[in-house]
């Protein structure tokens, strides 16, 4: 077969090289600074990440988090709401914000001579911000749900499949927030969430770029470290109990395309199974070589698309795969061909082919997310808020050492029956057909008369 | 001195372009960019859905799938194993005006992926049962499209816009003419355009130009030429008066587009464009739309325009919003009413100087990514721009004035002149557009 010839393995290239050149230092206000370098291109990155997401909300104020990361856009007591993203652009820069079940992350990209300006801006909203504007920007959030969720079949059923997989811990919610909490939060709500999460302990700031270290910690400490510290934010406490049987979900929505959504608990990313998930997931779901797409896509023809990813969150996780059938295929037989793709693995392991295609994708997508400095400083980050943005550097090495035992142990620990929810999306066909039908009729009549 | 080093242009931060043509026409245009080891290829053809076949809308879209599908003597499976094998990954993208093919590996492996890549596109093996399983699945994802209120009003806008000009049919097809095409009619397309002397390859990477130019004389040059007509199109006519379509979807805010035909991108006037669009509706959060869309009225979560940067023929300018159905009206009106008042008033001294030092300062990031860069630089093939185009266009920019932008808005923006498509819930729209009588009103079904 002409494609062994063409085959090699990833491990001629020296990891190494890869490795980013990372400082960190902690400023007396418990502020982490970590300084990644990187000369080439004149532009730099800030990144200022808190340790606040849906994880720290209560039944209530869920989507707090989400909506404090827009109310941060609407000023300080010296700027004008947007002004921060004025300046930014009009100094040649980009920049936005993202709030995650874990973390609450801003950054902007600037050109490298910006960066004192950058930090300014950033130091500022995190002592000083002013929450103007609550009602209008509540609509504007109001929105975003709607088109991320009630609009959207994925967002839909995704959303149903995490509220049934999680019982008691905060992932249960999603982080945009329940509608009904969106609608009630108050401006003393923020305040509080403001004040409680937003100091310089609970938070990272990271600078990567055409920077100099020693001159980035001179402006760090100039412009946050006047910030005082704060209280130690207070810990979650749930532990989502273990799962004792599958459970089931379906969501009826006006549509002709049906969804199958499936999720297995997987721990946190710290977990020494993590690595070996990973992998998993590359093998399954990453590539036009995975499992889900070679087999239910192109031999079988059962879906139009499937894929699947490990959340990568401070508690434990899900493994979610997903799926949409093929036209004239019934969700019940696609999901029988995943469990069976998933028992083949759980038996023999991947195989070896399949195990290096996915460690090759997998470091070849490690490394094409560090071309950007928001992608360097972004992976100095992730890590840096469970403690050593340092591991950043171990990750294509722990990757590279997955073995296909591995593998096969998680597959066998954690796909299991009990362990899982299966949500699917049942479309409704239209109300009144006869209707519908010619009310479209009339509408192709009409259609090119200008 | 080689030959190859005929066309040498230094492009920021040590980038160095080298450009070369193949004894059989093939355009290779080189970068390099050092820091990771990364290789990323893009061949295009000059030649894309605009040519499909009257009534067969969707040949140029099954055909990008087909590359996919492996060459000749090689399965779907074998190929996405062989470039995955080196840490890769192959795509494939069609628009109105080129069909093209990207294959990113780690740079170790440049010479085998150049090996795949001229295989997967001189010889593909466009298999009937391959051609049957991407036609239902062409069909099936149409289900998809059908679904996405986002992507039934880009539809229906272009089908208003543009009528029965080649420019109005969907790329991907719709139910009758993915139903009417065969697998000749793929094949026809492949014979007709893809030859190396209707393509360009552009690659950058962290290797140097000359062997990368080597190697690709050593896996495309054996490529056979061919006899390459482009068929005559006519331009599509500017739209006159006011026309408004409606489409009803089970949705709960209102998707709507509003536009008309607009310029190239070669055109002299793009970059006054770009720079009076910016503070219109394109710059972001600089833009007018955005301040008063989003921040004073709290209308909508997502309000933007721009010119599309048309090819053979004037692109178009949108401007396109989402809002509560309840506030559509407003919506419409306050967007024709920002036009008009461009049109009419122009720009601020301020807005300018924020526009033009946006577009400066933003230079270094256009081409900061290998990704980026390679697109950059087969967006100019493509347009038949300068090479480095992109500090040329921040120079002229850095020279605008006021009255040069002004005229630029009075000269492309129309108010009067436009289609209007909305895609909502129609049980709770009550549409009421100032000079377009409910009679006139189009509703439209969704395909």
């Amino acid at each position: 077969m002409s494609t062994l010839l063409l085959y090699f393995s990833l491990f001629a290239l020296p990891l190494s090289s890869l490795r980013l050149n990372i400082e960190t230092k902690v400023l007396d206000n418990g502020l982490t600074v970590v300084v990644v370098e990187d000369t080439s291109n004149p532009l730099v990155s800030v990144q200022v990440w808190y340790r606040v997401g849906s994880r720290n909300e209560v039944t209530g104020l869920t989507g707090i988090s989400h909506m404090l990361e827009h109310m941060m856009f609407k000023g300080t007591e010296r700027l004008k709401p947007e002004e921060y993203s004025e300046i930014v652009q009009r100094n040649g820069g980009t920049e936005n914000a993202f709030t995650s079940e874990d973390k609450t992350v801003y950054w902007s990209e600037l050109p490298s001579d910006r960066l004192e300006l950058a930090l300014d801006l950033e130091s500022d909203r995190m002592a000083n911000a002013v929450f103007r504007e609550f009602d209008s920007e509540r609509k504007v959030v109001m929105e975003e749900r709607k088109w991320r969720t009630e609009n959207s079949p994925w967002g839909s059923l995704y959303e149903a499949l995490r509220a049934a997989a999680y019982i008691a811990h905060p992932y249960h919610n999603p982080v945009i927030g329940w509608m009904s909490d969106i609608e009630s939060y108050t401006l003393e709500d923020l305040e509080r969430h403001y004040h409680t999460y937003y100091v310089p302990n609970n938070a990272v700031l990271v600078i990567s770029g055409d920077v100099k270290a020693d001159e980035a910690f001179k402006l760090a400490r100039k412009y946050f470290g006047k910030i005082k510290k704060g209280k130690t934010p207070p810990p979650v406490r749930t532990v989502e109990p273990e799962q004792r049987g599958e459970r089931r979900v379906i969501v009826e929505k006006e549509g002709y395309t049906s969804m199958l959504a499936i999720a297995y608990h997987i721990p946190s990313f710290t977990d020494p199974d993590f690595p070996a998930l990973y992998v998993l997931s590359y093998i399954l779901g990453a590539g036009k070589g995975c499992l889900l797409n070679r087999v239910l896509v192109e031999e079988r023809e059962l879906a139009t698309s499937a894929y699947c990813f490990a959340m990568q969150s401070i508690d434990p996780g899900l493994f979610y795969i997903f799926a949409v059938p093929q036209r004239g295929v019934d969700t019940d037989s696609l999901e029988e061909a995943i469990f069976s793709l998933l028992d083949t693995l759980k038996e023999k392991g991947p195989g070896a082919f399949d195990l290096e295609r996915a460690l090759n994708v997998a470091l070849s997508d490690e490394i094409s997310g560090l071309q950007s400095v928001i992608g360097k400083g972004y992976g100095a980050g992730q890590f840096a808020l469970v403690g050593d943005p340092g591991m950043v550097n171990e990750w294509p090495e722990k990757l590279a050492s997955v073995k296909a035992e591995d593998v096969k142990d998680v597959a066998q620990k954690y796909f299991r029956e009990q362990n899982r929810t299966v949500a699917v999306l049942k479309p409704i066909p239209p109300a009144n057909p006869e209707e519908y039908m010619k009310k479209m009729e009339e509408g192709s009549k009409k259609k090119f008369r200008r | 001195m080689n030959a190859l080093l005929l066309a040498l242009v230094l492009c920021g931060q040590g980038t160095f372009i080298v450009r070369d043509t193949l004894p059989n026409g093939l355009v290779v245009v080189a970068a390099r960019k050092e820091g990771l080891p990364l290789f990323r290829a893009l061949l295009a053809f000059r030649a894309g859905a605009l040519y499909d076949p009257a009534g067969k809308a969707g040949t140029a879209y099954i055909l990008k799938d087909l590359f996919q599908q492996g060459p000749e003597g090689m399965t779907s499976t074998e190929l996405a194993y062989a470039i995955e094998g080196l840490g890769g990954e192959i795509g494939s993208r069609v628009s109105y005006n080129d069909l093209r093919i990207s294959l990113g590996v780690l740079s170790p492996h440049a010479d085998s992926a150049l090996s795949i890549l001229a295989r997967v596109v001189s010889k593909p093996a466009l298999r009937p049962e391959d051609f049957q399983k991407l036609k239902r699945r062409a069909l099936s994802r149409l289900q998809q499209v059908y679904s996405d209120p986002n992507r039934v009003v880009s539809r229906h806008f272009r089908r208003a816009l543009y009528g029965e000009h080649p420019l109005g049919r969907p790329i991907e097809g719709d139910e009758s003419s993915l139903e009417a095409l065969t697998l000749e009619d793929v094949r026809d397309f492949y014979e007709r355009f893809c030859y190396p002397n209707n393509a360009v390859l552009i690659i950058v990477s962290d290797i140097e130009q000359s062997k990368v130019i080597e190697m690709v004389r050593r896996h495309f040059g054996e490529w056979a030429p061919g006899k390459v007509k482009i068929p005559e199109i006519p331009s599509p006519r500017p739209v006159e008066g006011k026309y408004v379509e409606i489409i009803d979807m089970d949705v709960n805010q209102s998707y709507i587009s509003l536009g008309h035909l607009g310029l190239r991108r070669s055109d002299p006037d793009y970059n006054g464009v770009r720079i009076m669009n910016y503070i219109l509706g394109g710059g972001a959060f600089a833009s007018r739309f955005f301040k008063i869309v989003r921040n004073e009225k709290g209308l909508a979560y997502s309000a933007y325009s721009y010119f599309e940067a048309g090819s053979k023929f004037p692109g178009y300018f949108i401007a396109h919003l989402e809002t509560s159905v309840d506030n559509t009206n407003d919506a419409v009106g306050l967007v024709l009413n920002l036009i008009r008042d461009m049109k009419r008033k122009g720009v601020k001294k301020e807005e300018l100087d924020d526009a033009r030092a946006y577009f400066k300062g933003s230079l270094p990031r256009m081409t900061e990514t290998y990704d980026r860069l390679a697109d950059a630089i087969l967006f100019g093939e493509l347009q038949g721009l300068p090479d480095m185009y992109w500090e040329k266009d921040v120079e002229e920019i850095q020279k605008m004035d006021v009255d040069y932008v002004n005229e630029m808005a009075r000269k492309y923006l129309d108010p009067e002149n436009f289609v209007l498509v909305i895609v909502s819930d129609t049980s709770k729209l009550r549409l009421e557009i100032p000079g377009v009588s409910p009679e006139e009103v189009h509703y439209g079904e969704i395909r």
